[in-house]
């Protein structure tokens, strides 16, 4: 890329998904029809159009594509110009090409050459009100002012940056390596985007899910402490039902915990760039590497926000799974004791039930013992046989304890 | 009830045909319809019976059983966590596919054995970021 071509001029970045050869193709080919002249050079796109001149090229980073539009404006073009004139050049191409729209990062950088310092801040704050939006930071990195813009309407997938050199012609190959660790940092933007579409709808998924598991459980709670015992077949579902939830809630918190690490590894490669870029203070304006510090690490720590409240709401499930447990384990203490207590029962009625027949035994013997003396007593004394055998009976009953005792020795 | 397979194996199975997916849940929405039919004892072939069978599926997988008739169709609205959000969520499986090739044709199935060519929408879903899926069913 010449030098003339990025300075007074305007890049975007724009990351999309990977694009296979063919993929490729066609996107060039319907690229091209949106600029009238546009021709193929090594694999760049390259066209005149009525605001100046557009260069587009293309990269590849592992699973994404960055599309990189170099615009020239006509020389002499305040930044606000360049800026009018860059922008509707290249969303010329969004308007004909959706997948630009469903870009993982649209990275803008408004690049105007100066004469001073001084020359730069002025530009920098036209570009401020063209934009209409507040400077998030501004600082000097390879000798250039770098600055960003806070995104517009939040969208955190469209970036505004700001970059000149603060001398004409000193800082060019600073120039060049600080637009290669913006460049990193869209990508990285890009990553961090992709992950957080990924995760973004199990995200949106979680507040519905966890209101619908509190009131479950809170119902559950108020069930237990009814008087009225709660039904075996209830404490099973309400168990199946808790041991489903925890398994979803598992899953959830280990698939962001993945993205959290890779959100990590991605910081920490912004971090990096961040490094590399070596930005100073400019004036008194907070720097920029400050503000995408914060605004990374704000990436990461949401997903660090919802593993928390999850394992919150794991934790809760939990404890209800304990209380049913506890309640279940009561329940069959109650039932043992209930058993004990009738088997204690059913023996003290055998024990005097075995009384009873031991008594019934002892009187069928001694009818017998006296029905056998009677019979004697009717041979040996004739008329004095029903007399003594009424004289006999306390005898007979004697005796028919002592053969009781006998036999139950 | 014969549960149909899991959604991952569902996935590996006819990822690459989506058409034969449809086919399959749609044949297994049907099993299990007939299941629960028997199970719960509805014998009426209309939108109340499949009301009936519709809740009694959401018991037994832990669901919220709140479908209801409302004129001539049913709805039933699904905020909680449901094992197709799992299954996306752990095994990585697009969460829009198990829901248009899965979950969506075994309801078709299932809603068939009731009233024939009921048509069933999912009007909104937590795969798109809406925060409950609500399914309706048009006699």
């Amino acid at each position: 890329m010449s030098e003339r071509r990025w300075r007074d001029g305007f890049v975007r970045y724009q990351l999309i998904q990977d694009l296979n050869s063919t993929e490729l193709s066609d996107f060039k080919k319907r690229l091209a029809s949106t600029y009238s002249g546009a021709r193929e050079v090594n694999g760049a796109l390259e066209a005149k159009a009525e605001g100046g001149e557009i260069l587009i090229e293309f990269e590849d980073f592992a699973d994404l594509t960055c599309i990189i539009s170099t615009i020239t404006p006509r020389a002499g073009l305040k930044v606000e110009a360049q800026i009018d004139r860059g922008r509707g050049m290249l969303d010329q191409q969004a308007t004909l090409l959706p997948l630009l729209n469903d870009a993982l990062m649209t990275l803008d950088i408004c690049t105007p050459g100066s004469s001073s310092e001084d020359d730069a801040s002025v530009k920098l704050e036209a570009w401020s009100r063209r934009l209409s939006g507040p400077i998030t930071g501004t600082g000097i990195a390879k000798g250039c002012i770098l600055s960003m813009l806070v995104p517009l309407k939040g969208d955190l997938t469209h970036k505004n940056y700001f970059l000149s050199p603060t001398k004409p012609s000193k800082s060019l190959k600073g120039f060049g390596e600080a637009l290669t660790e913006i460049k990193n940092i869209a990508l990285c933007s890009a990553q961090l985007n992709r992950l957080e579409r990924s995760s973004r709808n199990y995200i949106t998924a979680y507040k519905p899910g966890e209101a619908e598991i509190s009131e479950r459980i809170d119902s559950y709670q108020w069930e237990l402490l009814r008087p009225e015992p709660v039904k075996m077949e209830t404490l099973e579902s309400w168990l199946g039902y808790i041991m489903e939830r925890e398994a979803s809630l598992s899953a959830m918190i280990s698939a962001v915990r993945a993205n959290l690490v890779e959100a990590g590894l991605i910081v920490s490669r912004v971090e990096d760039s961040l490094r590399r870029l070596n930005e100073g203070s400019f004036r008194d304006y907070p720097s920029c590497s400050e503000a995408i510090g914060r605004e990374y690490s704000a990436a990461t720590r949401k997903y660090d926000d919802f593993i928390v409240a999850t394992e919150a709401l794991k934790a809760r499930l939990s404890t209800v799974m304990e209380n049913v447990r506890t309640y279940l384990s009561v329940q069959q203490q109650k039932l043992t004791l209930d058993e004990q207590k009738s088997s204690k029962e059913q023996l003290v009625r055998l024990v005097g039930l075995q009384e009873t027949f031991h008594k019934i035994e002892i009187f069928i013997l001694a009818v017998y013992m006296t029905e056998m003396a009677r019979i004697v007593f009717d041979v040996v004394a004739g008329e004095e046989a029903g007399l003594l055998t009424a004289i006999f009976i306390p005898v007979a009953l004697l005796g028919a304890v002592g053969v009781s005792r006998l036999l139950h020795r | 009830m014969s549960l149909p397979p899991a959604p991952k194996s569902f996935y590996e199975q006819y990822r690459w045909d989506p058409e034969e997916a449809k086919r399959q849940a749609y044949e297994f929405g049907r099993i299990m319809g007939q299941n629960l039919m028997r199970a719960i004892g509805v014998v009426d072939a209309d939108l109340g019976g499949l009301v009936l069978v519709l809740n009694e599926f959401q018991r037994r997988v832990h669901g919220e059983p709140n479908a209801r008739v409302e004129g001539e169709t049913i709805k039933m609205h699904c905020r909680g966590f449901c094992p197709v959000m799992r299954a996306a969520m752990t095994h990585d499986i697009p969460w829009r596919w198990l829901d248009e090739y899965y979950a969506l044709p075994m309801f078709n199935g299932l809603a068939s054995l009731f009233v024939p060519n009921t048509r069933v929408r999912l009007l909104t879903a937590k795969n798109r970021g809406d925060p409950e899926c609500l399914y309706l069913f048009e006699a």
